[in-house]
């Protein structure tokens, strides 16, 4: 090599336009400046796959990966790498979550899982100059094709390869030849078809982009081998950079001899023409593309005839796509043996994809068949934006399916795919998160078949339209359950009775979306809901949406931006008795679904929450609960925890006159006595409930049901309904040897005497077993008593149910987790525990949650030296309260049984929610069950049938927008962050953690807020 | 592959044998088993766009829908036509083609059948017809080879059209698309005057394709060279695929032939006076003034009406005027009088009286009932009550003046009995067009080397010694060609042509004129003057020896060779020069 480094610049269409052409201008700049031009070669490649990090470079020989570049960098880049040798880390990849870069291209995980064949050039050598492809063995296997092999050793040759059609259809490429071959007929032809263009796919684009010579030298193999002497590469005119290519390199073949006349002095001779298709998707389809290259309308025909019998002017033509005659030129090099070795049984070799959508690492890649989907969505792509739930992949673009989580551990090849009811397709894949609908992602697809039906077929051209129509009623929420069966009638029927492979697929999506995700069909149907919150008609915004007691989150942080606290304050109050509780305790499923998270860092707003909470508190605001005039009915509510709150303070808004016993001294439930105080102070939460008794509700503490008194007694005292609300404070064993020795103590026993009596027996080395928020308050209130404590977690960070920002606090103070371990033994001596043995794990296939199941590795236990151990897993109910009521019905998870719509249990009269109910789940779903308790109990005192009436949710307020300065358009800011106080003065002591936004700082997150509750009035964009 | 081969299959459980090539829509329909289409049509090739024909087949472990139209039979097939999953998808295509085109009968009937009465879709246009099936399309290009109409957009937005949707200068007019449509969604206007109206008599549409007239002799169709689509694309040939007889060939021509006669007779009849001539008659314009002819074929029971005589409207007349004399007897158009219009207006007159309940009006300048029984027949009219007016019709129009007028066709005439100008309002006019010579009646005597009189009829040798001979010897004139005549004297005047042609046929020689002119070889120059001139081609031009040479055979010794001939070589036999001055002397002498 004549150049001491030569740098690789992609120029694929994702980093040209990210202006990969003035990145090179400006290296050329600086080269020439500091006189490199002799040691130094910019080269611009084809797609380099990784179109996430773009525009990307490589330093070549010694394969530095850089990514992102600016033209501002390139001065320094140049100074430091090119002439003191000393690589940029600040320009290097760095993985998510982690904190150092990684230098070499090799070892990004991206690169790592992938095997190039088809792309095996891409980013090495300049696609516009023949001469890098020779040097890469280019035009070496026409050269043995034509001077050792007769056609049909060629043909024998790709049979043996086992490649199969790469279009989609899979069909056996040599089986394709050899019918070519053996078809009746002279002037055959050999095609080929790039016309990709299904949404989210660009294989074909970037493989012509990045190498066109590779497929141009398979076409000439494969004519040879069929016997045809010209050839047509059907382009579509959108891809004008493969087109230019394409052409480049024709021109330059002919100047060489490998096309035209007397090829190599063979006799052999071939001729191939660019046609450029006018971007019709249904020319992707064979017959539809003969007849667009004969010029005629771009329409299907009934097969047979096959194309390798009747094709082009009704001569035999073998139609491949781009990346089966990419494949051919390496199959010929280095033989049918080894390229069958890679891959599944049925599916041989490689499959190029394109990952888009929700996903961290966006790009092209070249997986052997067989590597499953969890690999390809996680590990090579990095797994889902912000840390999202996966939710599903469409394969094969509008003519594949949607697969769901339990499908990551599928193999990717022909027949799974087909099992899984999606398609291998051209290899599109995008990747969805929890935030998409699925019936507005099957409507998407559908709308692109819809446009893209030639509609010649009645079913295609009619049937379409009519399931997209159904589709946009079940998202506006206005269809029936009939229509769910129509549709699937209808898409079996399309998908049965339709001309062509357009057709046949296009119902596709919607079949295995209703296969996969029928719940979320009925959801929008029976329910009104949609559950990504993304459907406009339905979700008036998507935190107001979101929030299970249907708090109005896009008002108040309009108001919030505006200034006005107290009208904030009230919206809050209008649905929620506990706004001050809510403001430090809730999951905050609204900042998941915020779409300003979309763009950036969702909307901070539980801590707006917080903030309009502190204000009122400090301006000393009292709510105005208005209760409706007294009616004389009694009800009785068993527990003052979330569910038995919000269903109290519900109630006696209505009127009725409500009792709540609790069993403990203090009310609140869970919330005083397992949340520590300095995630939640006594005075915040008292005073809430204050407001709530108030309101004329009586709350009895010390009374335990069963044996102060029984249900029916409470029933006997004229109480007209009952509302169990009595949590789940059970806590669940670990189920491990030697469990039962002094020194395990019960998570939820410690939280409430360190809550209760400001004190607790903790011993000096806790080992907290858990990832949930009871895991982490009980190592956190252990760290606080001055313990060193360590967290034992099976799993890994991602997949920790406790919320995100507790584990930070927790690592923050110093707590450590052990991620991926698992106990197996506790450890006594004398009956005491003196330490845990534990078991590494590792993440193997995904369970049906999408999340990796953690298996223990063999040979890696290991053992703490621990002197208190707190297994946190879980709790259950405990039911004990129950007795002399036996008639009422319980879940073999040791809960109660309702009616999920409802909350009755099987006995009149007596409702029943929250944890007891659902097992230990969030305050919020707590109170979203009490709320729904008390509707039903009103119901239920009136006389009135229980069933709910579903509406779609409407938005009640409408708060004008503010008006954003110039920067604020333009700029995008960063979320603010909650103040804390120091972890110094933290240890020791309950004091409140988070401190609240100061006013300034909440006005200025407010105004982040994109106001999407505004682009929604009306249903209209 | 031997042509003979037979395949059986199994349709509905009953089990078929068809040629092989033939398709699953084939043979099911060979054994009466209805498998509904609306795409297909077996001239055209399978198109497999409705997806209404699929069928459920089972061959061996595997069951596909596939499209009976297109699909070819092979052994051992198993096929049910209407196996539940083939009816599921076909009522579902079945209502969302309703939904589509719900003015679509046949779509509508074909629903009936599969038991739906009412589509499930949102119907956005009640009026539509079309069902896309593109049977138009493709017999434009298939068949017609015009390709004047495509489909354009695509998907749910695709229709039928002409380029750009301007009327299409592909389009030859056949409307063979809106034949061809199955639901008669497609509608045409005649913009440019292309569309061929294939009429008779202007009274109803035909084929291109059609046996002249009813009573034509001989009986068989013949094609319309200016109406055929293949004379015009080179395609179609329909015809010719359907005609089980293969007598229809489009490979025919017009041939000459050489055919050896004794004697000819020319019958080559009249053509009737085109009333467009005088405007004054509003022939053409208003759609109830009809010619005689016209009538006579709209009275004939194998009319479009059966006979009944009946307005453009479809009403029956309250008043007819019938007008004598068009065309005839007058020094604008024809001064002759053409005999027939009088008595056929009468006729026309009984005829009305017979059929409707129609005042007549008869406008005749002399009414010439000239015959046996002619003039019986006139005062049986006056009798029924036929209203006859002596005077010729100035104008008729559609301008009334009164309200009674209203509507109608207002004839206006100088009543000369009365001596005054009347306007007589009616709903039907007929003009009694009068007989004038056939279009080629020039030409005719050319070839015949016969003469014509001054109205171009041809001329008879003598009007009353040789009414049907000519001055060629062997050419005789029957009928309407000599003169204007009616049925009876057209019979008697060509059963006298022909006893003429039998007797020199009988005869088996005939006599040459004494008087022929001669040429003399020494004296002719080879000038050519007397060829060009003689009337009878009975010179001719000798190339070897230069000179010209007399047939005294044809030669009828007219002499006008005789008086051009420039060097005195052609000679009259008997009135040589020298010899009429030879009597010249001899009167002298005496």
């Amino acid at each position: 090599m004549p150049y001491r480094i030569n740098l690789m610049i992609c120029a694929g269409t994702g980093c040209v336009s990210n202006r990969s052409f003035h990145i090179r201008e400006a290296l050329e700049r600086e080269i020439k400046k500091h006189k490199l031009e002799k040691e130094v070669l910019t080269v611009m490649t084809g797609c380099n796959g990784f179109c996430a990090a773009g525009p990307i470079m490589i330093v070549q020989p010694d394969g530095t990966f850089y990514q992102k570049l600016q033209v501002e960098d390139i001065h320094h880049l140049v100074e430091e790498h090119l002439l003191k040798g000393r690589p940029v880390k600040r320009l290097m990849y760095i993985p998510p979550a982690e904190a150092e870069p990684i230098p070499k291209m090799a070892d990004i995980s991206f690169f790592k899982k992938q095997i190039l064949i088809a792309l095996r050039n891409k980013g090495i050598i300049d696609p516009e100059k023949i001469d890098d492809y020779i040097a890469r063995d280019g035009y070496v296997a026409l050269a043995k094709v034509l001077t050792q092999m007769t056609p049909e050793e060629v043909i024998e040759e790709m049979k043996k390869s086992g490649l199969r059609g790469r279009g989609g259809g899979g069909f056996p490429t040599g089986l394709k030849w050899e019918l070519a071959r053996g078809a009746e007929g002279d002037g055959k032809f050999v095609v080929c078809n790039a016309d990709e263009g299904d949404p989210g796919a660009f294989m074909d684009r970037s493989i012509v982009e990045a190498d066109p010579h590779s497929v141009l030298e398979g076409m000439t193999i494969g004519a040879y081998a069929i016997g045809a002497d010209k050839g047509y590469v059907y382009v579509r005119s959108e891809y004008p950079l493969a087109i230019e290519r394409t052409l480049k390199a024709i021109e330059q073949l002919r100047e060489n001899g490998l096309l035209g006349e007397d090829i190599l002095g063979s006799g052999f001779k071939f001729d191939v023409e660019v046609i450029k298709g006018a971007g019709v998707f249904v020319c992707g389809e064979e017959t539809a593309l003969i007849a667009s290259v004969e010029g005629k309308i771009g329409e299907p025909r009934p097969r047979p005839p096959y194309p390798v019998e009747k094709g082009l002017w009704g001569k035999p033509t073998n139609i491949n796509n781009v990346e089966t005659w990419a494949n051919v030129p390496a199959i010929i090099n280095w033989g049918a043996d080894w390229y069958s070795k890679i891959g599944t049984k049925t599916s041989k070799g490689t499959k190029v994809f394109s990952v888009a959508g929700k996903i961290k690492d966006a790009g092209l890649i070249e997986v052997p068949m067989g590597t499953t989907l969890g690999e390809i969505i996680f590990d090579i792509a990095g797994g889902i934006h912000n840390d999202r739930k996966f939710k599903a992949v469409l394969i094969g673009g509008p003519s594949g399916g949607a697969l769901p989580s339990e499908c990551l551990n599928l193999p990717v090849d022909y027949e799974s795919l087909t099992g899984a009811g999606a398609m291998m397709g051209s290899g599109g894949m995008v990747v969805t998160d929890e935030n998409n609908c699925m019936v507005e992602m099957a409507r998407y697809f559908l709308n692109f078949t819809r446009d893209e039906s030639c509609g010649k077929c009645t079913p295609c051209r009619e049937g379409i339209p009519r399931m997209w129509e159904i589709l946009s009623k079940i998202k506006e929420g206005k269809a029936e359950m009939e229509d769910l069966t129509l549709l699937e009638d209808l898409a079996k029927s399309i998908k049965d009775t339709a001309l062509c492979g357009l057709g046949n697929t296009a119902p596709n999506p919607v079949l295995t979306t209703l296969r996969y995700f029928r719940e979320e069909y009925e959801a929008h149907i029976k329910y009104k809901r949609c559950p990504a919150a993304e459907c406009r008609e339905l979700v008036p915004s998507p935190c107001y949406y979101t929030c299970p007691i249907n708090t109005d989150a896009a008002s108040y942080i309009a108001l919030v931006a505006h200034g006005k606290f107290k009208e904030a304050l009230e919206v809050n109050w209008s649905e929620n008795p506990l706004p001050s509780v809510c403001a430090r305790v809730c999951h905050h499923p609204c900042e998941v679904k915020c779409r300003t998270g979309e763009i950036g860092e969702p909307i901070a707003i539980r801590d707006l929450k917080r903030f309009v909470t502190d204000y009122g508190m400090e301006k000393g605001y009292r709510p105005t609960f208005k209760p409706a005039p007294k009616k004389d009915k009694k009800v009785a509510i068993i527990g003052s925890g979330p569910a038995g709150l919000m269903a109290g303070w519900k109630l006696a808004q209505l009127g009725y006159e409500v009792t709540i016993f609790e069993a403990a001294p203090v009310a609140g439930g869970m919330l005083a006595w397992a949340i520590p105080e300095y995630r939640l102070p006594k005075d915040t939460l008292n005073a809430e409930i204050e407001n709530i008794r108030e309101l004329g509700v009586k709350i009895k503490t010390n009374v335990c049901i069963g044996k102060d008194i029984t249900i029916n007694e409470i029933f006997q005292q004229g109480y007209k309904a009952i509302f169990i609300a009595a949590g789940a404070a059970s806590n669940l064993k670990l189920g491990i040897p030697g469990e039962d020795v002094d020194g395990v103590i019960d998570p939820i026993q410690f939280l409430k005497k360190y809550n209760l009596e400001k004190e607790a027996k903790i011993g000096r080395k806790v080992a907290v077993v858990g990832g949930g928020n009871t895991a982490i308050d009980a190592a956190r209130a252990a760290w606080r008593l001055g313990a060193d404590v360590t967290i034992l977690y099976r799993r890994t960070r991602p997949e920790m149910p406790a919320n995100k920002e507790d584990i930070e606090a927790a690592l923050e103070e110093g707590i450590k987790i052990e991620f991926l371990t698992l106990p197996v033994e506790v450890i006594s001596k004398n009956g005491k525990l003196t330490g845990i043995k534990c078991t590494r794990m590792a993440l193997a296939d995904f369970d049906k949650t999408g999340r990796r199941k953690p298996v223990p590795v063999e040979g890696t236990e290991f053992e703490i030296e621990i002197d208190t151990l707190v297994p946190a897993i879980g709790q259950e109910p405990d039911l004990g309260f129950l007795k002399g009521n036996s008639q009422l019905k319980i879940s073999k998870w040791n809960t109660l049984e309702v009616e999920p719509e409802t909350m009755a249990t099987n006995v009149p009269g007596i409702f029943a929610g929250g944890d007891v109910v659902s097992g230990p789940s969030t305050v919020l779903e707590a109170m979203k069950a009490g709320k729904i308790a008390a509707e039903s109990i009103h119901k239920y005192l009136r006389g009135e049938p229980l069933t709910r009436k579903y509406e779609p949710l409407k938005s009640v307020r409408e708060v004008p927008p503010v008006e954003l300065t110039e920067e604020e358009i333009l700029k995008e800011t960063s979320r603010s962050e909650m103040p804390c106080i120091s972890v110094q003065v933290r240890a020791g002591n309950f004091k409140e953690v988070e401190l609240g936004l100061s006013k300034e700082m909440a006005i200025k997150e407010a105004r982040r807020c994109l106001r999407c509750d505004l682009e929604r009035k009306g249903g209209k964009q | 592959m031997s042509q003979e081969e037979k395949i059986s299959l199994t349709i509905n459980n009953k089990t078929v044998e068809v040629e092989e090539g033939a398709t699953i829509l084939q043979a099911a329909q060979k054994i009466d088993v209805k498998i509904p289409t609306l795409c297909y049509h077996p001239l055209l090739e399978p198109y497999a766009a409705c997806r209404i024909c699929m069928v459920e087949v089972k061959m061996g472990e595997r069951s596909d829908l596939v499209t009976s139209c297109n699909t070819k039979v092979r052994k051992g097939m198993i096929v049910e036509t209407d196996s539940p999953r083939a009816l599921k998808d076909r009522r579902l295509n079945i209502e969302m083609l309703m939904a589509r085109a719900p003015a679509a009968k046949k779509v509508q009937e074909i629903a009936k059948e599969l038991g739906i009465e009412k589509t499930r879709f949102e119907i956005t246009d009640p009026e539509e017809k079309c069902i896309l099936c593109g049977l138009c399309v493709r017999t434009c290009e298939q068949i017609v080879g015009a390709n004047a109409i495509s489909f354009a957009e695509r998907g749910k937005e695709r229709k039928v059209y002409t380029p750009f949707g301007e009327p299409s200068e592909a389009c030859i007019g056949c409307t063979a698309c809106a034949y061809f449509c199955p639901t008669e969604a497609i509608t045409y206007e005649d913009k440019y005057g292309r569309k061929v109206i294939h009429n008779e008599l202007q009274l109803g549409p035909s084929t291109a394709i059609r046996v002249p007239i009813r009573q034509a002799v001989p009986m068989v169709p013949f094609i319309d060279e200016e109406a055929c689509i293949h004379f015009k694309t080179g395609n179609c040939k329909i015809c010719e695929k359907v005609c089980e007889k293969e007598a229809v060939s489009h490979e025919m021509e017009d041939k000459e032939m050489e055919i050896e006669v004794g004697s000819i007779i020319l019958a080559s009849g009249f053509k009737p006076f085109d009333a467009r001539r005088i405007p004054a008659y509003g022939y053409g314009r208003f759609p109830n003034i009809i010619t005689g002819l016209e009538f006579e074929r709209l009275v004939n029971a194998s009319s479009p009406t059966g006979g009944k005589i009946l307005l453009a409207n479809g009403k029956e007349p309250r008043s007819v005027g019938i007008i004598h004399c068009v065309g005839s007897r007058d020094e604008n158009y024809n001064e002759y009088c053409s005999r027939v219009c009088c008595m056929y207006s009468l006729k026309f007159a009984h005829l009305i009286k017979e059929k409707t309940k129609a005042d007549i009006y008869d406008f005749y300048i002399d009414m010439r009932c000239f015959g046996k029984g002619y003039e019986e027949f006139y005062h049986r009219l006056l009798e029924e009550g036929t209203k006859f007016i002596r005077g010729r019709v100035s104008e008729i129009s559609d301008m009334a003046l009164t309200e009674q007028e209203e509507g109608k066709l207002i004839i206006r005439v100088e009543d000369t009995l009365l001596g005054t100008v009347r306007r007589i309002p009616v709903d039907m006019a007929i003009l009694a067009v009068g007989l004038e010579p056939g279009m080629d009646q020039n030409q005719l005597a050319k070839i015949f080397n016969i003469s014509c009189s001054q109205d171009t009829f041809f001329l008879e040798r003598h009007p009353k010694l040789a009414p049907v001979s000519t001055f060629s010897d062997g050419i005789f004139l029957a009928g309407a060609c000599q003169a204007p005549k009616d049925i009876p004297d057209t019979v008697a005047q060509a059963g006298a042509a022909a006893s003429e042609a039998l007797a020199l046929a009988d005869k088996g020689t005939f006599a040459l004129e004494p008087i022929t002119a001669e040429i003399d070889e020494e004296l002719c120059a080879g000038c050519q003057i007397c060829v060009g001139l003689c009337p009878f081609t009975a010179i001719t031009f000798d190339k070897e020896k230069g000179i010209s040479v007399i047939n005294d055979a044809l030669c009828k010794g007219c002499g006008t060779c005789v008086a051009a001939c420039p060097s005195g070589a052609s000679q009259q036999k008997h009135f040589r020069d020298r010899q009429i001055f030879a009597e010249i002397e001899g009167i002298f002498v005496v």
